[in-house]
């Protein structure tokens, strides 16, 4: 991997985890939520400086270049994130539904009585 | 067979801007059956729903939100689990589901846990489309198999449930959009009795079918075969309840 590859994933996930404690610091993110992207950020970091995990899977999985792997791994990271929020939305709707028909029937006791 | 004296009754009716039609059907419903409570699930409605179904002596419950279907349905049997009804009716506001036909749902309540009113037994006056018909006829022959016995019409909301059903329906999971052929399937793997009867069935009078349009038949065609599937997988979540007759 080339120095300028190597500057840029360093300065791309420093930026990445400036901006996700912003983000936590203004509340708009919860500290919980917020884990994972840090850890992905500093997973990137530590491979921009310390390549030689990365020549190392590189190698095990046949790819060209170290590079290729970072992308293929980032994708595959990215794929589950995606999966897992939709998880968390499907959760937060049968919480919502739930919810409402709580208020809903609340509403007609408090009609009864 | 007379349904049983002591059997309380709740007609549920899920509607969502259907100010043109549950007035009506509201209204037939109390004539035919006066002394069942009649409960109208107001999904969030933007017109005057629920005050003409209430003018036409009708309880209603308006959801804060809007819940979809399901949503709207599990919201009505929820109340009729916790006031402990033995029997709940479910039919539409449209005015596709014909309240005449309520007293063979009743009736047929005596012998099945879950009855569900089929137009293909019965007479409906309007037409399906060739596509969905023949997914209707799959998603049934898939629940006819589970069940044991012929299951014509899957996807009709007009249906009669003893509390056992209803209670299952009301405490477990109930799907929001389309429940159909998985939730036979779910009854039936509980161990409780299915069966069908003939009704009337006529063209909607307002508002718009759940599976109408490109996108909603898609999702139909799409859900259903992985919400059978999954049904099929699932385990019975809930103990037994007592079968009421």
């Amino acid at each position: 991997m080339n120095i300028q590859v190597r500057i840029m994933a360093l300065v791309v996930s420093l930026l990445f985890i400036i901006y996700v404690l912003s983000l936590v610091r203004s509340r708009k993110l919860r500290e919980t939520d917020s884990i994972v992207w840090i850890l992905a950020s500093i997973a990137i970091l530590v491979l921009g400086v310390w390549v030689k995990p990365l020549v190392y899977v590189t190698e095990l999985i046949g790819a060209k270049f170290p590079v290729s792997t970072l992308f293929f791994s980032g994708l595959i990271f990215l794929t589950f994130i995606s999966l897992w929020m939709t998880t968390r939305i499907s959760e937060l709707s049968d919480q919502v539904r739930e919810l409402a028909q709580k208020i809903t029937l609340m509403s007609e006791e408090k009609e009864e009585g | 067979m007379e349904q049983g004296p002591r059997d309380r009754v709740a007609v549920v009716i899920p509607a969502r801007n259907e100010a043109a039609t549950v007035g009506e059907i509201v209204a037939e419903v109390r004539t035919r059956h006066p002394d069942f409570d009649i409960i109208v699930v107001d999904d969030a409605s933007g017109d005057a729903t629920g005050a003409i179904a209430r003018k036409a002596g009708a309880e209603v419950l308006r959801t804060p939100v809007r819940l979809g279907y399901g949503g709207a349905v599990q919201t009505g049997l929820k109340l009729a689990c916790k006031r402990r009804y033995d029997l709940v009716i479910l039919m539409d506001a449209d005015g596709q589901h014909d309240p005449s036909s309520i007293e063979r749902l009743v009736l047929a309540s005596q012998h099945y846990d879950l009855v569900i009113g089929s137009r293909f037994l019965g007479e409906a006056s309007y037409s399906i489309p060739l596509v969905r018909r023949i997914g209707m006829r799959i998603f049934s022959m898939i629940a006819s198999a589970v069940v044991g016995h012929r299951i014509t019409d899957t996807s009709s909301g007009f249906q009669a449930l003893r509390r056992n059903v209803f209670t299952l329906f009301a405490l477990g999971d109930y799907p929001v959009d389309f429940p159909d052929a998985d939730m036979v399937i779910w009854v039936a793997k509980h161990g409780y009795r299915v069966g069908e009867v003939g009704v009337k069935m006529h063209e909607r009078r307002s508002g718009r079918s759940m599976i109408s349009g490109f996108r909603s038949s898609l999702k139909y065609a799409m859900k259903m075969p992985l919400a059978i599937l999954v049904t099929l997988l699932r385990m019975p979540s809930l103990g037994r309840e007592g079968s009421q007759k």
